[in-house]
């Protein structure tokens, strides 16, 4: 009876999982213009925004509607796919070192070259009652975290204000260097870290759903730190070439920058 | 809703994947640890090491080597595209076969240790009955060796639905063709929506569950049924 009843629930699942494949694939063969974007994590959350917009902007303008696939993922991991024949039309990277590589390697077109967004740092310490600046590092005991400097701009710029005022080498508090700036995020989020350099876009994209108070993050002035420009470029083997010039037109144009400075980023252009 | 339609994607796609790798390494697995349980010869010892070593190998490290054997420009990628007109990486059938490496180990050992285990006795006598070799595998090896089909079956469906070092170098995160549940996952976690990962976690851990409860009490219901109708025989025929 058992074996009678499990056998049953075997069979409905798989039913059920051939109708999953079959709509899928049914889903796969509408006839749309596909646009293949490859996105840095940290700003994936802006972009879905961003390319729902454009779908419906454009779709009313062409003959066919226009659907946006987005893959996203840390720029060097999306950065090694494309130099290996990963099928995207654009690459918006979280940095311009990976953008301008592809350019010199002859895999992205020099004059797509776009800076999208601008990225600003906070020293945040969700626990902090007070407003505090880079003097906290004076007193302050414990851990604190930040992006590695060698692989993320925004760990970089971290490092630059650190050195700058003298505290990357001053004793009493130890430095984790996570792997990225989601994984810094996280260490302070979780509250495993006390206090941590993060970028000023995940607080917007946390205060969402979390009360961020104004008094628990300082900003730097943007001058005291290297400029962290994100960069879009358009790929060498995009199928759609009109198309993704369009995107990158659209991404500069002040509507979509508005829009991207009220994540947290600065706008490179208003 | 509970789940996001990307999630639904990726969740069936997920088990698509896994399936058709299981099926697949059952298919090539079968021979090659049936090969390697009879076979006597110092080169054993590297063959063994040379399927062991997705084991030992960081996903991660795998899945970048793999990026650039299954390329475009690379070898395998160019015949590839010539037989078949599509791209081998960033593709579902690329993600097939770095599966099929990746998960190989989990599927031949289990089932070359039970291999070890039949007396070879047993299947000469059946060759001097004048059993054909399909026959003595049919009804003497696949029935002595049926859990470890099952545990082969299990760990290789298992272990290619938990990855995500290789598949995070070799997808490409395309929803629908490569990218995978892990992938949604990181997803989530990467831009900071944790709700969200949850959401999909708590999913895939109770639907693991079940899947693994139902397997494992189908091979306790064929285990019991045999002893029934061994209890059931006359006493003359047993």
């Amino acid at each position: 009876m058992a074996i009678r009843l499990t056998l049953i629930v075997i069979r409905s699942i798989s039913v059920l999982m051939m109708s999953a494949f079959l709509g899928a694939n049914c889903f796969a063969n509408e006839p749309v213009t596909k646009l293949h974007i490859a996105v840095a994590s940290n700003f994936k959350q802006v972009h879905q925004v961003l390319a729902s917009e454009f779908e419906a902007l454009y779709s009313s303008r062409s003959n066919t509607p226009i659907k946006i696939i987005s893959s996203s993922g840390s720029s060097g991991t999306l950065f090694a796919q494309i130099k290996h024949g990963a099928p995207y039309d654009l690459f918006l990277s979280a940095d311009q070192m990976r953008p301008d590589t592809l350019i010199n390697l002859g895999l992205a077109l020099k004059q797509s070259r776009t800076v999208y967004a601008q990225g600003q740092i906070a020293l945040w310490q969700p626990k902090s009652t007070d407003p505090f600046d880079i003097h906290i590092f004076k007193t302050y005991i414990g851990k604190y975290t930040l992006a590695n400097p060698k692989l993320a701009p925004y760990g970089a710029a971290s490092q630059a204000i650190m050195k700058e005022s003298g505290f990357w080498q001053a004793k009493g508090h130890s430095r984790i260097i996570a792997h990225n700036i989601a994984t810094a995020f996280q260490y302070v989020a979780s509250g495993s870290i006390k206090m941590g350099w993060v970028a000023f876009s995940q607080l917007k994209n946390w205060e969402q759903r979390f009360p961020v108070p104004k008094h628990s993050y300082w900003l730097p002035p943007i001058t005291d730190y290297p400029v962290i420009h994100q960069v879009a470029v358009q790929l060498v083997r995009a199928k759609n070439k009109t198309l993704a010039a369009k995107y990158l037109e659209f991404l500069s144009a002040p509507k979509a920058q508005t829009l991207i400075t009220s994540f947290g980023y600065l706008s490179p252009t208003i | 809703m509970f789940l996001s339609p990307t999630d639904i994607l990726a969740l069936t796609l997920t088990f698509k994947l896994a399936l058709v790798t299981t099926l697949l390494l059952l298919l090539i697995s079968t021979p090659l640890a049936w090969f390697l349980s009879r076979w006597n010869s110092p080169w054993r010892a590297l063959f063994e090491s040379v399927i062991a070593l997705p084991l030992i190998l960081p996903p991660t490290v795998l899945g970048f080597y793999l990026l650039i054997f299954l390329a475009p420009d690379s070898f395998l990628g160019t015949n590839w595209y010539n037989l078949t007109g599509h791209q081998l990486a960033f593709s579902f059938t690329g993600l097939v076969i770095a599966s099929m490496i990746y998960s190989l180990p989990f599927v031949v050992q289990p089932l070359q240790l039970a291999f070890e285990k039949i007396d070879s006795a047993t299947l000469e006598c059946a060759e001097v009955l004048g059993a054909s070799s399909w026959r003595r595998f049919t009804s003497i090896v696949i029935p002595s060796t049926r859990n470890s089909f099952l545990l082969a079956s299990v760990l290789g469906f298992a272990h290619t639905i938990g990855e995500f070092g290789v598949v995070l170098m070799i997808g490409g995160n395309i929803p629908g063709e490569t990218q995978v549940l892990s992938l949604v996952l990181y997803d989530y976690v990467e831009s900071l929506d944790y709700d969200a990962a949850h959401r999909l976690a708590a999913t895939l851990v109770c639907f693991s569950v079940v899947m693994l409860v139902i397997v494992y009490s189908l091979n306790r219901g064929t285990l019991l049924r045999r002893k029934v109708t061994r209890a059931a025989m006359p006493a003359g025929e047993a």
